[in-house]
């Protein structure tokens, strides 16, 4: 009896961190926090290594503060801030990675998603 | 394909050399797929620019053109991007899309699940992926099933440190083990196989539940797990990793990969462990964990030309194993102690050459062949066992799609064994019921037929026929079926097959040689066993909050015929019989998985499990086994992939012990009782830290060692095998993984 107490307190504390976490990030990912930019960047993903080697690299890139591949869209959005880099050193480290980026809009990149009906992440903003 | 469009398109460039670029009209064309039909919102544009366009309902575009390039870019969810040569604008282009991208992996941009069920597949199979193994210390194969909750691994007895597997409630011996789809850590190898592989060397894991293919033979009656090494075209060209634990054990991996060229790739790979602390903390005066040490090697070779492919791999293990009764105080050693000791030598190697006659037909043949060496040199206490076992085996299978409706496997194999037993002592009573020396020979062939008439609907079926030098002739039949009436959402399976094995009695049961148990061998004692196995099972997945929660049901039942029934119900021996009525294995388990928010996902399962065997006349629990499982695993990851956190919750269930006698030395039940482990892992651009602890809430069994004190004597009850729960306390350990990452 004395486990299955133990179990219900594990899994309450399961619960608690699911509940607690998604507020506190999905208040980080609604305010765009000032001085930080958003770029989409479209580019030539074949798979899942490409991916891995996006995923391994530009976070390490100085004001990168998030970033999303997409192999559907063939898309890498990054949020940075402005104060530490730019669109055109993120295209040169891109290049490095042997990835010729180019900055779309966002209307583009839905362009796509429009289509995909496949249920995965629908993030972006209408 | 890319290639030759691109040399087509030149060609047709310089055939209408001198048509101009009409910056007015723009250029037009169609996308389509293998079949002809046109492909509906594919994204078409320019390289390098942000001008784009995306097909029609009937796969038609238009698209203005570019003065800075002529190289259009068309992609699609589930093919490969392809590039198209436009020289002149004016031309309508025809554009099929080939190369498909198999999505029964979950590609996005958010975290990847590391357990992925296939949805493809008609085998309900799980696989383990790289990242999943890195969620927890997974020194070894044994360690990697922490966060599953379709695999048990236990100890089998608390002196040796062997390590079993449990899948669906039954024993390894009735999994089958591969190495990339050859029998591997089998017979001599069975009880501490799972230390043979080490965690850092493994790129996957495939765990396949029910019946299976009969591709890999009459085995599997419950299951197949099959490991995936790193491979040497697509690992990193040098990774290391070292490991440290509060036990005192220390470990070194490291794996070298370098690309000869553009066909020859070759890797080595390292392993260096031990542990050689004394922890004794329920101070019975044996050690808790046995002193251990093991060096494993591994070359491996890929050699790819046009359609033809070579591999080949060898391996090299050596592992000691010491443990046994101390002295807490070095001053006053013990007189005579009890001691275990159990030095391994292994090696394996495997070739397979594989030609593809036909790409569209996928029409290919392969030939498998692999052997090893095992050596196994054992004492417990005054009873020597020593084992040799050499084994050789081939498998050459063709394949072939009639049409993408039908497809065909075939194939006929060979396998032969060699086992030289010595078991010292006249501990064991009937022995000369066992074959010590053997060779046995197994001949056999198989079909496997694939009927898909539609994406809906798979059906597999499956025969084989082998004959063994000892068992004769015996037939294996097998069948799949499944139906996915709404794509991807639902998913049901269903199976039924056929298993054989022969039981290697006392490699298998050689753990139980650490007890004062007496070991009596019936007359005609038959090792022969088999089983039917039938399972079904449905996966549901539906976006909720437009994210995919998924819910997994299962139901599995092994029916024995024949099996080698250990019977420990007398606590003073344990006796070997045949099956004489009932023997089952029944489980039904469901598995939830949500990601609540980006990283972050949660998995809960819960399974029961319902073993019975008949022993002496009558239907029984199965000793040792827990009669239900619960496990509640989440892992987060920040946005950038810096940190990880994973933490895993098991409730082991109650279950029974065997029969502890008129004077009871132990309980006739064991309790259920909670494990949590739990891991940090913080990410740089090249390595890699991980620090974490397990068992963290500290559970232990009390008791470990029957009797621990007298393991010698007339009236000794000593006993090292009812082990049920965790014999040491919160372990905790830290770890650094650094690679040069690969370049494509």
């Amino acid at each position: 009896m004395k486990m299955r107490k133990t179990f219900g307190i594990i899994a309450a504390l399961f619960m608690s961190f699911t509940l607690v976490i998604p507020a506190m990030a999905a208040d980080t990912e609604k305010k765009e926090k000032k001085g930080q930019a958003t770029t989409i960047f479209r580019m030539e993903i074949d798979c899942q290594s490409c991916v891995n080697n996006i995923e391994k690299n530009i976070p390490w890139e100085k004001g990168v503060t998030d970033m999303k591949c997409d192999i559907k869209t063939q898309t890498v959005e990054v949020t940075y801030k402005t104060s530490r880099t730019n669109d055109s050193t993120l295209i040169a480290a891109f290049k490095k990675l042997g990835k010729d980026a180019v900055v779309i809009t966002e209307e583009q990149k839905n362009e796509v998603k429009e289509h995909d009906c496949s249920g995965h992440d629908h993030s972006h903003s209408h | 394909m890319k290639h030759i469009k691109l040399i087509f398109a030149l060609i047709i460039s310089t055939l209408i050399n001198g048509a101009a670029l009409y910056a007015s009209s723009p250029v037009k064309g169609v996308v389509k797929d293998k079949d002809n039909n046109p492909v509906i919102g594919a994204n078409v544009w320019w390289l390098g620019t942000n001008v784009g366009a995306t097909t029609n309902t009937d796969g038609v575009f238009e698209i203005k053109p570019s003065e800075n390039t002529e190289k259009l870019l068309v992609s699609y969810i589930g093919f490969s991007t392809d590039t198209i040569l436009v020289t002149n604008p004016a031309n309508y282009l025809d554009v099929v899309l080939g190369g498909e991208v198999a999505l029964n992996e979950v590609v996005v941009s958010e975290r990847k699940l590391s357990t992925l069920t296939s949805r493809i597949d008609p085998l309900q199979t799980q696989k383990i992926t790289y990242d999943e193994l890195c969620r927890a210390a997974c020194c070894n194969l044994a360690e990697s099933f922490e966060t599953n909750p379709s695999v048990d691994v236990s100890y089998s007895d608390a002196a040796t440190g062997a390590r079993q597997i449990r899948l669906l409630g039954l024993a390894g011996t009735y999994v089958q083990m591969l190495t990339e789809q050859f029998p591997n850590l089998q017979g001599a190898a069975s009880p501490f196989g799972l230390s043979y592989v080490p965690g850092p060397w493994m790129e996957s894991i495939q765990v396949s539940k029910g019946t299976s293919s009969v591709k890999n033979g009459y085995e599997a009656l419950t299951g197949q797990i099959n490991i995936e090494y790193k491979k040497p075209q697509t690992s990193d060209p040098l990774s290391i990793n070292l490991f440290g634990a509060s036990t005192g054990r220390l470990e070194g991996n490291a794996d070298a990969n370098i690309k000869v060229n553009d066909k020859l790739a070759t890797g080595l790979l390292l392993h260096y462990s031990r542990e050689k602390e004394d922890h004794d903390s329920n101070d019975d005066g044996f050690l808790d964990m046995p002193k251990t040490e093991q060096f494993n090697g591994m070359n491996r070779w890929y050699y790819i030309n046009g359609d033809y492919i070579f591999q080949a791999l060898a391996n090299v293990m050596h592992e000691k194993r010491e443990s046994g009764q101390f002295s807490h105080d070095k001053s006053h050693p013990i007189v005579d102690p009890y001691k275990i000791g159990i030095e391994t030598n292994r090696g394996f190697f495997f070739t397979k050459n594989g030609y593809i006659f036909n790409r569209e037909k996928n029409t290919s043949m392969a030939l498998l062949l692999s052997g090893s060496y095992h050596n196994q040199d054992s004492h417990f206490g005054r009873t020597i066992y020593d084992v040799n076992q050499k084994n050789i085996y081939a498998n050459l299978i063709f394949e072939t799609e009639f049409t993408p409706v039908h497809k065909i496997s075939t194939g006929a194999s060979f396998v032969y064994d060699h086992y030289k037993e010595k078991l010292g002592e006249a501990k064991a009573v009937g022995i000369e019921n066992l074959k010590l020396l053997r060779n046995e020979s197994v001949v056999g062939v198989y079909g496997q037929y694939t009927f898909t008439p539609s994406d809906k609907f798979t059906f597999l079926a499956g025969v084989r026929g082998d004959v063994h030098s000892e068992h004769g002739f015996f037939v294996t039949p097998r069948m799949h079926v499944k139906y996915s009436p709404f794509g991807d959402y639902l998913n049901l399976r269903a199976s039924v097959g056929k298993g054989y094995r022969v039981a290697n009695i006392l490699v298998e049961n050689s753990y139980l040689l650490a007890s004062s148990r007496k070991m009596i061998f019936e007359k005609d004692l038959d090792p022969f066993e088999s089983a039917w196995n039938y399972g079904a099972s449905a996966h549901v997945t539906f976006p909720l909050f437009s994210r995919d929660l998924s819910i997994m049901l299962e139901w599995y039942y092994t029916d024995f015929q024949k099996q080698v029934v250990a019977d420990m119900e007398d606590p003073q021996a344990v006796r070997f019989y045949n099956l004489d009525g009932r023997s089952y294995a029944q489980n039904a388990q469901i598995e939830v998985s949500y990601p609540f928010f980006r990283g972050f996902t949660l998995t809960g399962a819960f399974r029961w499990t319902d073993v019975k065997t008949t022993y002496d006349g009558e239907l029984k629990q199965k000793p040792l086994t827990n009669e239900y499982k619960g496990l509640l695993t989440a892992s987060y990851q920040t946005k950038l992939k810096k940190w990880q956190f994973d933490v895993t919750s098991q409730l082991n269930g109650k279950g029974r012990l065997p029969n502890p006698g008129p004077d009871p030395l132990w309980e006739e039940n064991f309790p259920s009782f909670v494990t949590l482990n739990a891991q940090v892992t913080k990410y740089f651009r090249t390595w890699s830290i991980y620090v974490g602890g397990e068992n963290l809430t500290g559970y232990k069994q009390k008791n470990t060692i029957i009797d621990a004190g007298n393991p010698w004597g007339e009236d000794s009850r000593f006993d090292g095998t009812m082990v049920w729960g965790p014999v040491h306390g919160a372990k905790f350990y830290v770890g650094v993984r650094w690679s040069i990452p690969k370049k494509d």
